[in-house]
């Protein structure tokens, strides 16, 4: 390490660091650049976004008005647009004063890397000259990293990935735009001096502008108000003729079939035998475009009483309702349709042929038969083991004798007695096995016997010999462990012995 | 900045460092290639293992000079050496090695340790995987720690210690596969794959003429580990330790790093080893290319070799023959080098 070798390392590395950030000033303005232009295209979509929102909101104001007849002053939408905008602003700001920020210098390192190919030089010696420490290899790295950053002068760096948010911001501001034009064209209707609080309909006809959808004052011989039209009787039995002629649904009346039995159908559509009594019943009250529309929960009611009613057993108003058309041919023709007073002669409709009641069976579909499961055993095992599936336990090879009766399976009582199969059949006790137990699969491998006589391998013999005597000193041996105060008394007495016992040379023995 | 500059004197020592690890890994390099004809990035792979004290797993089909290789850098380095052939019947002992009755002179016995082949500077374990889990898992501590343990004493092994395994990929009959904790201690796992054909003219022409080359000794055991030293000198900058992190992490299922085809096919991501195992190869290659500090482009040159075999493919991955290779090259292209991007 050379930091803590000499103060002026630390002085240096600062120096290169320096060096490195100046470097690196041009990749960060540029960087800051990207990411300035950025956050405005940012700010710009986001106000085109909120300026489509606050068209969009007095726009439905101003049909919400329109419709409820509520008074629609001008002036209420504009402020609406006017107080989104101005809580828009602090946001704006935020975002713009954010790419005004400097952009960090690491990352603009990084970037001036990846785009001049340096392999993190530049980016290294940044990150390594911030340390406390610097070795030989830091100090290396660091100078080459301000080297690498001299040549790279003239190289932008990878900018950040932006999504164009062009189309965003126009797309915003043409959909604004476009509701606020919408909403300029509902205006005269809402906010014209003479506007008032009746309601839109009303006001509407008054004014000869026709509803949309609604019957023109040509087709309806009596505009009345929607309210004044419907009777709560009506409501409740909801007549045929208030059903609209394009949805075809029609109610018979109580009396009729003692059931409140409900027919669908256009025209051209009949969907059962009441639906046909019913047609008959409205085709005197009234013109088709005079029929009510009957109120939603009403509706949702009737449809689900339809798709419970289908398997009812046919009464008798749906017989003589089939039976009908026999006789009259144009009955047959207006009864198949003939639901909430249309118009329109069932024949011209493509599907009027195709139209049945509820209560006709359906045709068989050769389809819907009923097929059994056909499992194979193959299937069932996922056809891996094909030759399990003959395998059947063995015959009993049960030698006792039993008495007589019906058959070998083991079921039924005593079995009848066992033909003797060979001569190991009559030795009783022994098992025959007379079979394999499965062998699912040989293998791959195979195992093959070959003879070969036997051959003496070529190879020097070694004769046996005598082990040399032993040569060299005698190994150590290993010192008896004697405690030091006896070290001493042993010491004599050993001394004494071996002087006893040692052979005199000259034959005498020492004493 | 002057000559006297500490600075610049540390980048001179930096620049005489460098060049003498190139010096002796091109040295190794032509001797083993003296022997062994192509296969470079094997040598690479097993030189790089030796230097970042690491092991390394080689696999490839018969014949195609992984234990020639092995036993070619165990003849160019003055280290102990010593081969274990793995047979099913092979048993802990027999490598770790095991205490024996021995007669003492002048009566009496005493246990001695007898150690085994393991207790050695460089292993070749061939065919590693023919060996009991029993057998594989007494490597386990010797390639994590450098210790045996045996009859109640801890005993060091050698340094530099060096296990280089081979197995081979396709006659799985008989064989034990590798257990996860064994493999995650393989720095590496080195696919050995055909030469090419100017290479097989080669290695004809050596191996049937008059004489077999044989490799000389070039470096030695200090040498080695003064080498090791200097390899981890090499700095490591923030982005790309935080670039082999996330790249490390985005071979784990789950993670935030990882792309679809992990999430979907893998089952068991890379450990922590990976992560070291990058940055230590980073620096080898590093090194190897006279730089002076890891870059992003050393870690991805080092992610295959290092991070295929941490990768346990799930069921769905074996059905669909995803390699773990793919997945480690999924993992590269997820992970951006910036390190500012996707945290």
């Amino acid at each position: 390490m050379i930091g803590p070798e000499v103060g002026s390392s630390d002085r240096l590395v600062r120096e290169a660091r320096l060096r490195l950030r100046n470097g690196l000033r041009a990749a960060c303005r540029v960087l800051s650049e990207g990411r300035a232009a950025d956050a405005r295209a940012r700010a710009l979509r986001s106000g085109a976004r909120l300026f489509c929102a606050g068209a969009v909101l007095y726009l439905a104001w101003r049909a919400v008005a329109l419709a409820a007849g509520l008074p629609a002053g001008p002036g209420v939408g504009w402020a609406l647009l006017v107080a989104l905008l101005v809580a828009a602003v602090p946001a704006l700001v935020r975002m713009y004063l954010a790419g005004r920020r400097p952009f960090p210098l690491a990352e603009a390192a990084e970037r001036l890397d990846l785009a001049a190919g340096n392999l993190n030089r530049i980016a290294t010696a940044l990150d390594l000259s911030a340390r406390a420490e610097a070795g030989p290899f830091e100090a290396a790295a660091i100078l080459d990293g301000v080297a690498v950053l001299g040549e790279a002068r003239g190289v932008e760096p990878v900018l950040p990935e932006r999504n164009p948010p062009i189309l965003g911001t126009v797309g915003g501001i043409y959909a604004g735009v476009l509701c606020l034009v919408v909403a300029a064209l509902l205006a005269p209707a809402a906010g014209s001096p003479g506007a008032s609080d009746e309601p839109g309909p009303a006001r509407a006809t008054r004014l000869g502008v026709h509803p949309p959808g609604g019957p023109s004052p040509a087709e309806s011989p009596a505009v009345q108000p929607l309210e004044a039209r419907r009777e709560p009787a009506d409501i409740d039995t909801a007549s045929p003729s208030e059903t609209p002629p394009t949805e075809g649904r029609a109610r018979s009346a109580p009396g009729a079939t003692g059931n409140r039995v409900q027919a669908t159908g256009r025209p051209g559509r009949g969907k059962s035998g009441e639906a046909r009594e019913a047609r008959q019943t409205s085709v005197s009250r009234g013109d088709p475009t005079e029929g009510g529309t009957p109120p939603a929960d009403e509706s949702r009611k009737r449809a689900g009483a339809q798709k419970k009613e289908p398997k009812k057993p046919p009464t008798g108003a749906r017989r003589i309702g089939k039976r009908q058309p026999e006789g009259d041919p144009l009955g047959a023709t207006v009864g198949q349709g003939g639901s909430g007073g249309g118009a329109m002669r069932p024949v011209e409709s493509p599907w009027a042929q195709q139209d049945r009641t509820g209560d006709e069976p359906l045709p068989e579909n050769p389809a819907d038969e009923d097929v059994e499961d056909e499992i194979s055993e193959d299937e069932a095992r996922g056809g891996t083991q094909p030759s399990l599936r003959d395998r059947r336990a063995a015959t009993s090879r049960d030698l006792s004798i039993s008495g007589p009766g019906e058959g070998g399976e083991g079921r039924g009582g005593p079995t009848p007695p066992k033909k003797a199969r060979g001569t190991a059949a009559l030795v009783l006790g022994v098992p025959v096995p007379d079979f394999v137990r499965g062998l699912l699969n040989p293998g791959t491998t195979k195992v093959t016997h070959e003879r070969v006589e036997p051959v003496t391998s070529p190879g020097n013999t070694h004769e046996p010999a005598a082990a040399a005597a032993r040569r060299g000193p005698e190994p150590d041996v290993h010192p008896v462990r004697i405690p030091p105060a006896l070290r001493e008394a042993v010491r004599r007495y050993f001394k004494a012995l071996h002087a006893r016992a040692a052979p005199v040379p000259g034959g005498s023995s020492t004493p | 900045m002057t000559e006297s500059d500490p600075l610049l004197q540390g980048a001179a020592a930096a620049h005489e460092k460098s060049r003498q690890f190139r010096d002796v890994i091109q040295r190794l390099r032509d001797e083993i290639h003296r022997v062994v004809v192509g296969q470079d990035a094997v040598v690479d792979g097993v030189l790089a293992a030796l230097f970042c004290d690491g092991h390394a797993l080689l696999e490839g089909v018969p014949g195609l000079a992984k234990t020639l290789l092995v036993h070619t850098l165990a003849d160019a380095l003055e280290l102990e050496f010593s081969r274990i052939q793995f047979t099913p019947d092979l048993m802990p002992a027999d490598i770790v090695g095991t205490m024996v009755l021995h007669e003492v002179k002048g009566g009496g016995h005493e246990l001695r340790f007898e150690q085994g082949p393991l207790v050695a500077n460089f292993i070749l374990a061939d065919e590693i995987n023919r060996a009991t889990p029993k057998t594989q898992s007494a490597l386990l501590e010797a390639m994590q720690e450098r210790t045996i343990s045996v009859a109640r004493q801890t005993r060091p092994l050698p340094r530099p210690f060096v296990v280089l395994a081979t197995q081979n990929p396709i006659e799985q009959e008989g064989t034990y596969p590798l257990p996860e904790a064994q493999l995650d201690r393989f720095l590496l796992k080195l696919l050995v794959d055909y030469p090419a054909e100017e290479e097989y003219r080669e290695i004809l022409a050596r191996t049937t003429g008059e004489e077999m080359p044989a490799a000389r000794r070039v470096a030695s055991a200090e040498e080695i580990l003064a080498l090791r030293r200097i390899l981890r000198q090499v700095p490591v900058s923030t982005q790309v330790e935080t670039y082999a992190i996330r790249l490390m992490m985005a071979t784990q299922p789950g993670s935030p790093y990882a792309p679809g085809i992990v999430t979907e096919h893998v089952s068991l991501g890379s450990s922590p080893r990976g992560a070291q195992g990058l940055l230590l190869m980073g620096k080898f290659h590093a090194l190897c290319d006279g730089r002076f500090a890891v870059a992003c482009e050393d870690v991805r040159r080092a992610a295959p070799d290092v991070l295929r075999h941490r990768v346990l493919l799930n069921f769905q991955g074996q059905a669909r023959r995803i390699r773990p290779d793919d997945i480690v090259a999924a993992a590269v292209e997820a992970v951006p080098e910036l390190s500012t991007v996707g945290s």
